[in-house]
């Protein structure tokens, strides 16, 4: 079963997100910010990173910065859901490699979809 | 003064003349009888040794030819005398007083004939003696002596009449040549004058001059000393006109320099080829740049920036020069908040239709304005993420529930909870927003209720500790007595209180409290909410109130927050006449108090409308 690491802080979503990624087939684990998220990552093998990028302590972005450091050979896909209203960190997400963003207001269906597509074909 | 001196002088000069005449007088006087005696002397002796010694002493009593001498007329004979070869005397005569000096004779046929002189010797005066041989049958038999007195200057004494009428038209020269050379002198004397009184400033005293060359002078000098001092009140008078319009023309000058050193604005005037031909202080400030660096100097001497260089020398004489205003934003550093606005515009003609070259330059600080619409932006931003987060739940949970989740009645339970709870985060975000809204436009209007402050404040107290957010905390409501029933809006008070309520919940630290407690002293009811929590910095606390502004610590940027509970609270509690104070001590916690003034709408209850 691959695993996932869900990270935000919104409870709600982290709370619906997991209903429905089990649901899809996928062990889920969740963080509550960036850096908990980081330990998480340093400790267990995960498949698949998605996260938020507006967090306390650690925002998404410097958790993809501490990975790209601390991690240099990771092999896990993030997905990395941002807004319209942060056009300068859509951009960096852009740049980021095995990586991709999702637009807010999440849709579930298409989260699922693209998890799918990835990790049956991680080329 | 000067009269009396010259004189003086003449008297002097007189007397060394006639000294000086007299001295040569009696000079030529005494060489004079010298000479005589010289001659007399010779020539006697000449004659005397010519006689023989017989008849020259002739013996028994007869008297020689010497004793004529006796008679002799001159004045300074002193002796005669016939010595023998061993120098004793045989005959001599000599004239009162006078002695024969003795000599012997020498054996040498040269010191027989000759002159000599016996120096003056006390109770006898100097002596020159001519001699020589007498010769009886080529035989020296005697020697004959005849001394003269040397002449004295005392002679001179015997001719003081002489002098007398030498020196009398002397003296009585002296005084006629000192008028007459006072008559000549008086013009000057009284130019002199003239001139002290002109130096003096004094009117010159107007004295008729006597006639001479010299007056026509000084009466050509005079004309051109009027002539002078006509020129001179002239030139003073026109002196006077430049100095009224040059002080004229400063205060004009000056009124301008006021007016550009007062506008908000650096202000730079630029002459048509670009030098600097004025600058207000205020560029220091904006530009780094004192007024001394930039006065007469061209752009490209004194500005750092490309981007401004570029701009100002559009303004020079060139193919693409500017002839209309322009505006340049400007960056001065990139890595500092500060934005400048450059305007430039060509100088236009003056209202008498004179056209300057040149170009005005304003540069405005814009950096609060900029700062502001950055604010704005990230405002929107803020509001646009705080607005898209419980849409983003509403949106998950909506679409679990459309699908093999919403089966479950639990789950529908819990979405249909969370569900009303975001639609009320929603809610009562907007309503902040159209609270601070109206606030800010003036339309809204206080409804003032009786309120009992005691209950009120338990009431909103309660309701908030009900919330999540106040777990591991300790909150306390400190109402010492009974207050005074006070008239205000409610609704909004309540806003106010809850947000400086829900900041103090909000930035406090895990196992912290929050203390809401009321005081009423004389003049005011105050309202305080003090925290545990991080504080708030110096420099955060000036800003603290501003509409969008979150502290910069990262504490605080972790929690959740859109930087307008604040703002609101504040506007709300002026609306009400009040203010909040804050006090704060980083690290270990704030308190905001609201304080209301008791004034007559605090108090009483409004007129029903």
């Amino acid at each position: 079963m691959k695993r996932i690491l869900f990270v935000d802080d919104e409870p709600h979503v982290s709370r619906v997100a997991q209903l429905s990624l089990e649901r899809a087939g996928y062990e889920v684990e969740l963080a509550s910010d960036g850096l908990e998220g980081l330990e998480k990552l340093l400790a267990e093998p995960y498949d698949v990173l998605i996260t938020d990028m507006m967090m306390p302590r650690m925002n998404g972005r410097e958790l993809c910065e501490a990975i790209q450091e601390q991690i240099p050979e990771r092999k896990f896909f993030i997905f990395v859901i941002t807004s319209r209203s942060e056009p300068e960190h859509r951009e960096w997400a852009e740049s980021l490699p095995r990586a991709e963003f999702i637009e807010k207001p999440l849709s579930l269906s298409h989260l699922i979809s693209r998890l799918r597509q990835h990790l049956e074909d991680p080329s | 003064m000067r009269d009396e001196r010259i004189g003086l002088w003449m008297i002097v000069a007189s007397l060394g003349v006639i000294l000086v005449i007299t001295g040569l007088l009696a000079r030529q006087q005494v060489d004079l009888r010298r000479e005589q005696a010289r001659i007399q002397g010779v020539s006697l002796v000449r004659l005397l040794s010519q006689i023989p010694f017989e008849r020259l002493v002739p013996g028994g009593g007869q008297q020689g030819p010497l004793q004529v001498l006796k008679y002799t007329s001159h004045p300074d004979f002193a002796y005669a005398a016939i010595v023998s070869q061993q120098g004793e005397p045989i005959a001599e005569v000599t004239a009162p007083g006078a002695i024969v000096p003795h000599v012997s004779i020498g054996a040498e046929p040269t010191s027989w004939l000759g002159q000599r002189r016996f120096d003056a010797s006390e109770g006898s005066r100097s002596v020159r003696e001519f001699f020589a041989p007498v010769l009886s049958a080529d035989e020296v038999v005697a020697h004959v002596r005849i001394g003269f007195f040397d002449p004295g200057y005392g002679i001179v004494l015997k001719h003081t009449s002489f002098l007398g009428m030498l020196a009398l038209p002397i003296f009585l020269l002296t005084p006629l040549a000192y008028l007459m050379i006072r008559r000549e002198l008086r013009p000057l004397a009284l130019a002199h004058s003239h001139i002290t009184a002109l130096l003096d400033g004094r009117a010159p005293p107007g004295v008729r001059l006597p006639a001479g060359a010299l007056a026509e002078f000084m009466r050509s000098f005079n004309r051109f000393v009027s002539l002078a001092e006509q020129r001179f009140e002239q030139l003073q008078k026109e002196h006077a006109g430049l100095l009224t319009s040059s002080k004229i023309t400063s205060y004009h000058k000056n009124r301008i320099e006021s007016v550009l050193e007062t506008l908000p604005y650096g202000a730079l005037v630029l002459d048509e080829i670009g030098v600097v031909t004025y600058a207000n202080s205020k560029l220091d400030s904006l530009l780094g740049v004192t007024r001394s660096e930039l006065s007469g100097r061209r752009p490209q001497d004194w500005c750092q920036n490309p981007e401004l260089l570029a701009f100002l020398a559009r303004f020079h004489p060139g193919s693409d020069r500017l002839s209309r205003a322009a505006t340049l934003d400007l960056v001065p550093d990139a890595s500092k908040p500060q934005r400048l606005q450059v305007l430039a515009h060509p100088l236009v003609p003056t209202t008498a239709g004179v056209a300057i070259p040149g170009t005005l330059v304003l540069i405005r600080d814009v950096t609060a304005e900029s700062l502001e619409r950055m604010g704005q932006a990230e405002f929107v931003s803020h509001i646009a993420h705080e607005l898209k987060s419980p849409l983003n739940v509403l949106g998950m949970y909506s679409e679990t529930l459309l699908g093999e989740e919403g089966k479950s009645e639990d789950f529908r339970v819990e979405a249909c909870n969370i569900i009303h709870d975001e639609v009320e985060r929603l809610s009562s975000l907007i309503g902040t927003l159209l609270s601070i809204a109206r606030i800010e436009a003036g339309v809204v209007s206080l409804d003032r209720q009786r309120v009992r402050l005691e209950e009120f404040l338990k009431d909103i107290l309660d309701t908030m500790s009900r919330s999540d957010l106040c777990e591991d905390l300790n909150l306390t409501l400190e109402i010492p007595r009974e207050f005074t029933p006070i008239y205000v809006d409610k609704d909004l008070l309540r806003v106010a209180i809850n947000n400086l309520l829900t900041n103090a919940i909000k930035y406090n630290r895990k196992g912290g409290s929050v203390t809401l407690s009321a005081e009423e002293p004389e003049e005011a009811i105050c309202i305080c909410v003090r925290d545990t929590g991080v504080g708030i910095s110096v420099d955060d606390r000036r800003r603290i109130f501003d509409k969008f502004f979150r502290a910069g610590d990262s504490e605080t940027q972790a929690a959740s927050g859109h930087g307008l509970g604040l703002t609101l609270a504040n506007q709300i509690v002026e609306l009400h006449g009040g203010r909040i104070e804050l006090s704060s001590e980083p690290g270990e916690g704030s308190e905001f108090s609201i304080v209301l003034p008791k004034n007559p709408a605090l108090l009483r209850e409004p007129a029903a409308a």
